[in-house]
């Protein structure tokens, strides 16, 4: 699991500048947690768990007082609700097909939050990790799906691990001699933006 | 199964179904509410999970408790689950943040620029009314404050009927009663001390400022501190900046005239309870104190303590960056630098030459009315603040904001110089050190009307029409052209200057 502490910003940091100072692309990294709530399935399962909890109690062979009922189901209900919003229950509850659904939307959204097209050759690429869901997505501009095989990217994204910083770093050093060999550097930049990873909580 | 427990059957079968229906929303929000369990996932030394393990052994032990002694166990686990719902709301309403992995620790300062309260607050204004723009209310109220100044000595408080209540009108004359004449206002600072919004929106402001006063003996100048209260309906919204300047009917901008019930003469709009705009609802007057010196002492060279302080850069920099230089093509970085190369220079020549006029051109009105209000502290006192070697070593962008308005660049320099006070009569050096240099550094912050060009401008010479900058008034207008080039319409304007101790990003 990719931990997003201060040892993956100062490394991502540390190779984003060392691949942009090869090439006229910019890169810019973000980490989210989720990219999603699911806060309707955890819901769902709780509702499941306290409707099978509210038959227990409606069966059990001993009395039970009305009030006691009705505490401890919100009880279930609360805790169950709260205990399923977890990473693991998530990834256990949620589909593949949702979850790289929520990721591809949460980094279309980054790609426009951060303003990655307004690079000005259209050269930015966004590289967006999504925690729960383990995954890594790739978002060229326009510039750089010009100059760039498609293929090639697919090639990259398959090499940018998520479960731990060195394979990630790794992968983002082959996504940077890529770069380096279709947009070279050729001009220096004006300015010398951060280039830490964006890190949502 | 009795009716009463096949009902509650229902009610959770129900609840079940469309708790997921109703958060259905939930869907598509990026990284919505994802702090629900892991408020710890923000900090830097967490892993990226949304899990607590201490608040998951906690909640065991109070379910084991509950089972095994109901009558300690069970309120205290409703205890805790209810601190756990506030905490998610709690989070939930601080929104979810972004940083920057690497960023530098905020600087501590002991006076800082404004509480991070009430700049907090102003950001939830900006949301509220995104015509809302910081710059354009600073200049209506100082031109609010000087038109009100002058209405309480003497003068007719009817035209401002829309921007100051009788109430607080009532408090100004009474405040300035025995006055036959107050001139030269000039606003030094103005500080916001509190943001109230909901129906009635409420800004309390802290206005520091002198002006010269003429009661029985000879004029005197003094320095007042007044606290203003300003108020508008919850649904009112911001005018264009040089609407709210015009000061006439907020409804339809004619020259203000009210009947006796409050409606606009022109138009039947109800305008003086802060329906459309911001009234001033209460003043109050602090007492005078006799305009003093400002406080010098002498000064060893060498650096600032705050020189070497950490850059502190917006976590949003880089997309606004991006955004900033995409939608001007043709906005050069270098010229930028340029530009702020050119007035640091021009500030510091006029400054110390006292003759702070010079500096017009470069700077907003709030900014050259708070500069102002020193010179005039140095003057009064036979005092000049003098500054040789000027240096810029270094600049750096740090932040970007767009507002409704402007567009604003803060960027960070550090530079060095001789900065002494002398006595003018005597030429003594009564503060400061005229020998050594002293590095220092500042947050200085640039801004320009939004829709204005890319390119910036040849800084020496007015904007509009090409003349010289040597008569422009203390208004910012070109005595050439007639045009006000100070409003950031043509290029960027100093607008504020923080000490690196003092900024907050």
């Amino acid at each position: 699991m990719l931990h997003t502490d201060q040892r993956f910003s100062d490394a991502v940091a540390a190779a984003v500048a060392t691949i942009e100072a090869s090439t006229d692309a910019e890169i810019v990294v973000v980490a989210a947690p989720r990219s999603g709530s699911y806060r309707d399935l955890a819901l769902t399962a709780a509702g499941v768990i306290t409707l099978a909890a509210l038959g227990g109690f409606l069966f059990m062979p001993w009395e039970v007082a009305p009030l006691g009922v009705l505490v401890e189901t919100a009880l279930v209900a609360v805790v169950s609700a709260w205990l399923l919003d977890g990473n693991v229950p998530i990834r256990l509850l949620a589909r593949a097909a949702r979850m790289e659904e929520q990721v591809q939307l949460a980094a279309a959204a980054e790609f426009h939050r951060e303003a990655v097209h307004a690079t000005p050759n259209r050269t930015g690429l966004l590289v967006y990790v999504s925690a729960l869901e383990q995954q890594v997505v790739l978002i060229p501009d326009v510039g750089l799906d010009a100059r760039i095989p498609r293929g090639a990217f697919a090639g990259a994204r398959r090499d940018l691990h998520h479960a731990d910083l060195d394979h990630f770093l790794s992968g983002l050093t082959k996504v940077g001699a890529l770069l380096a060999a279709h947009v070279p550097k050729r001009a220096d930049d004006a300015i010398d933006l951060p280039n830490a990873p964006r890190i949502r909580s | 199964m009795t009716r009463k427990n096949f009902w509650l059957l229902v009610l959770f079968v129900a609840i079940a179904v469309l708790a997921p229906l109703a958060l259905e929303d939930a869907w598509g929000r990026v990284g919505g509410g994802q702090t629900s369990r892991g408020s710890s996932s923000s900090s830097s030394s967490s892993g990226s999970s949304g899990g607590s393990s201490s608040d998951g052994d906690i909640l065991m032990f109070l379910i084991f408790l509950a089972i095994d002694v109901p009558i300690i166990g069970v309120p205290l686990l409703l205890l805790f689950i209810g601190f756990v719902v506030v905490r998610f709301v709690v989070a939930s309403r601080t929104g979810s943040g972004a940083r920057v992995g690497t960023h530098a620790p905020p600087s501590t300062s002991s006076k800082p620029a404004r509480a991070p309260r009430a700049a907090g607050s102003i950001a939830a204004l900006r949301k509220a009314d995104e015509g809302f723009s910081m710059p354009a209310f600073e200049d209506f109220v100082q031109l609010l404050h000087r038109r009100a100044t002058a209405a309480a000595v003497g003068g007719s408080f009817e035209p401002l009927s829309a921007f100051v209540s009788p109430e607080a009108a009532a408090a100004l004359v009474s405040a300035h009663t025995g006055r036959s004449a107050v001139r030269d206002v000039v606003l030094g600072g103005i500080a916001v001390r509190s943001v109230q919004l909901g129906a009635r929106q409420r800004i309390v402001l802290t206005l520091q400022g002198t002006r010269e006063e003429v009661t029985s003996g000879p004029a005197q100048r003094v320095h007042v501190t007044e606290t203003w209260t300003l108020e508008r309906d919850g649904t009112a919204v911001s005018l264009a900046p040089e609407d709210m300047l015009r000061m006439g009917c907020p409804s339809c901008a004619s020259a203000l005239e009210t009947d006796t019930m409050g409606r606009c003469k022109s138009c039947g709009t109800a305008v003086t309870k802060g329906q459309l705009q911001w009234i001033v609802t209460a003043v109050e007057v602090g007492a005078r104190e006799p305009y003093k010196a400002p406080e010098v002492g002498l000064l060893s060279g060498g650096d600032e303590p705050s020189y070497r302080d950490p850059v502190l850069i917006d976590p949003n920099f880089g997309a606004a960056y991006r955004s900033l230089f995409a939608r001007h093509p043709d906005l050069d970085p270098r010229a930028l630098e340029e530009r702020v190369r050119s007035v640091y220079f021009a500030l510091q020549a006029a400054w110390s030459a006292g003759k702070w006029d010079d500096a017009r051109p470069f700077v907003t009105d709030p900014m050259y009315e708070t500069l102002r209000f020193w010179m005039e502290g140095y003057a009064l006192h036979g005092l000049q603040n003098k500054l040789d070697d000027v240096k810029l070593e270094k600049q750096q962008i740090v932040k970007i904001d767009v507002d409704a308005w402007y567009e604003a660049v803060t960027i960070r320099v550090w530079g060095s110089m001789k900065d002494s006070t002398i006595e003018v009569a005597t030429g003594k050096v009564v503060g400061g050190n005229a020998t050594k240099a002293r590095r220092f550094s500042e947050y200085w912050t640039f801004l320009r009307a939004a829709g204005t060009g890319g390119a910036t401008s040849d800084s020496l010479h007015c904007p509009s029409c090409g003349a010289n900058l040597d008569k422009i008034s203390n208004t910012g207008v070109c005595g050439y052209c007639d045009t006000r080039i100070t409003s950031g319409r043509f290029d960027w304007v100093l607008s504020r200057i923080h000490q690196t101790a003092e900024y907050q990003g």
